[in-house]
């Protein structure tokens, strides 16, 4: 096994931040496109983390007795994993109605509807570039979502074996509203020791 | 229209394809959906497909569309109220919880140039079937989990799980919290002159008298034979007081029918506490230990009495 995601070189490091800020970059582009406003995005924060330290993140995001959504959506192929999207419950209404809903059509099902297109585009859009960027090929599954309102909720159904795992942490600012959410990417370390040489050799390219 | 219809992929798999342009129009519907929504292509090719299907949300499925035209990337339908697409009646004699064919859609770019794309309608009834009936099975199985079979009241577990909750709750809104806990005087008496039977329905009356006289937002639980918990949210230890002594009145006025000629009468004790984050050591467990120190004065006191915790 080679050196996984955390034990990038402060140049590998910045070569991921720039990647993922392309990749996003053209997922908040693809967003303004299908909804027909103007979206901006926030220089995203990116961390990478264990799964202990995602759990900790996470502990310290979701507040217990809060509302979120948690969208997953599985990834296939050289980057295989997971994408996670996180939002809360006021973000996610207020996307609802960028989505062009009104008030008296919002329900729980279309806010979940709505939440997983969001997913689908930012999920796919980010991993799809970033592959494209390096030479990968990736396939997505259908996205899945729940409803949390504790941390345990989560918990219990995390599989502790994905040990890279890189958040994103962002806010899609729209003409009106302010909308946070997070990204969280989890590859397996087949895929992060992909994901490490491709940016290595990404570097030795330029 | 595109002519795939001598594609023998197109017209030989188990799942319906449709190709839409970017304004739902059908220019190709394979043999699947023919057989099935019994509308040969012909019928189809160059009409809206919302306008066939009023049940579609036209805006809905053109965002999506546009979001796989925009990304090049699928889309899917596959949230709960988007049950099917295209309304295919179910036809089974032994499974008939979906009137209609239950479906996932997957939406994936055709021809970009173009702008069009490929639906792709799985079926997955039968998945939903099981999925249901888990469902089903899952909830009684909670509620067996937390209920009191008896009275249907939340059972000791159940009270466990959701006092830590609402404490924490109280502790961060800075909310007082108390508890009563409340036992039937000479219960055994009941029991040994009229049975267990008899017992159990002043047993059932005193879960009525309790939810008769408390908010949804108390959990009223029962602990075990014939004692009761019940956790105040945003009460004060006056007015759990008062609570107490109303519900106390209340069942020494109220009579248990058993039959035409008997009627029973009973009283009730009842120990009252407030939590108190030093003196229980933020532990509810001390608290209600405390309401129960006051339900034994209560009973050793000459009982149908409500007392307040030390």
């Amino acid at each position: 096994m080679g050196k996984n995601l955390i034990d990038l070189n402060e140049d590998e490091r910045d070569c991921l931040q720039e990647l993922m800020n392309i990749a996003y970059g053209e997922a908040t582009a693809a967003i303004s496109k299908i909804i027909d406003k103007f979206a901006t995005l926030n220089i995203p924060v990116i961390n990478t983390v264990t799964s202990e330290g995602l759990l900790k993140h996470l502990n310290e995001k979701i507040v217990e007795n809060g509302n979120y959504f948690i969208a997953n959506q599985l990834i296939h192929g050289n980057i295989s994993g997971e994408n996670l999207f996180i939002i809360d419950e006021k973000s996610s209404y207020n996307l609802t109605k960028e989505f062009g809903l009104e008030d008296d059509e919002i329900d729980d099902d279309e806010i979940k509807d709505v939440v997983l297109e969001i997913t689908n585009i930012i999920s796919s859009v980010t991993s799809g570039k970033l592959a494209s960027l390096i030479d990968a090929s990736i396939s997505f599954s259908s996205p899945n979502i729940k409803r949390v309102t504790n941390i345990k909720e989560f918990n219990d159904g995390f599989d502790k074996s994905y040990e890279n795992i890189i958040i994103i942490s962002t806010e899609l600012n729209f003409e009106d509203e302010h909308i946070k959410g997070e990204l969280i990417i989890l590859s397996k370390n087949e895929s992060s020791e992909y994901l490490r040489e491709s940016i290595s050799q990404f570097l030795e390219d330029l | 229209m595109i002519d795939i219809n001598n594609n023998v992929i197109f017209n030989s798999v188990d799942n319906g394809i449709i190709i839409l342009d970017k304004e739902l129009n059908i220019l190709a519907w394979n043999r699947w959906l023919e057989i099935l929504t019994y509308k040969k292509e012909a019928d189809v090719i160059n009409k809206n497909i919302c306008e066939l299907y009023e049940n579609i949300n036209e805006k809905k499925l053109k965002r999506k569309v546009k979001s796989v035209l925009v990304t090049n990337n699928p889309s899917f339908y596959n949230v709960d109220q988007n049950r099917y697409l295209i309304k295919i009646p179910v036809e089974s004699i032994t499974n008939s919880i979906y009137k209609y064919m239950q479906q996932n859609i997957t939406i994936v770019p055709y021809d970009k140039d173009k702008e069009l794309v490929c639906l792709f309608i799985y079926n997955t009834t039968n998945l939903r079937e099981t999925n249901h009936k888990l469902e089903l099975l899952n909830e009684e199985l909670v509620e067996m989990t937390h209920r009191d079979p008896l009275t249907k009241l939340s059972n000791r577990r159940y009270f466990s799980m959701q006092s830590k909750k609402i404490q924490s709750y109280s502790k961060r809104n800075d909310t007082c919290l108390s508890l009563i806990v409340l036992d039937i005087d000479k219960f055994k008496n009941i029991n040994d002159t009229y049975g267990h039977l008899v017992g159990d329905e002043v047993i059932i009356h005193i879960a009525r008298a309790l939810e008769k006289n408390l908010r949804d937002s108390d959990i009223i639980s029962r602990f075990g034979g014939e004692e009761f918990v019940v956790l105040l949210q945003d009460c004060s230890i006056e007015n759990a007081y008062l609570v107490a002594e109303k519900i106390r009145e209340y069942i020494e006025k109220a009579e248990v029918i058993i039959d035409e000629n008997t009627t029973i009468k009973y009283t009730v004790s009842l120990g009252v506490a407030k939590f108190d984050e030093q003196k229980d050591n933020d532990n509810l467990e001390q608290t209600f230990a405390r309401a129960d120190e006051a339900l034994y004065e209560a009973k050793t006191s000459g009982r149908n009495k409500v007392v307040k915790a030390k």
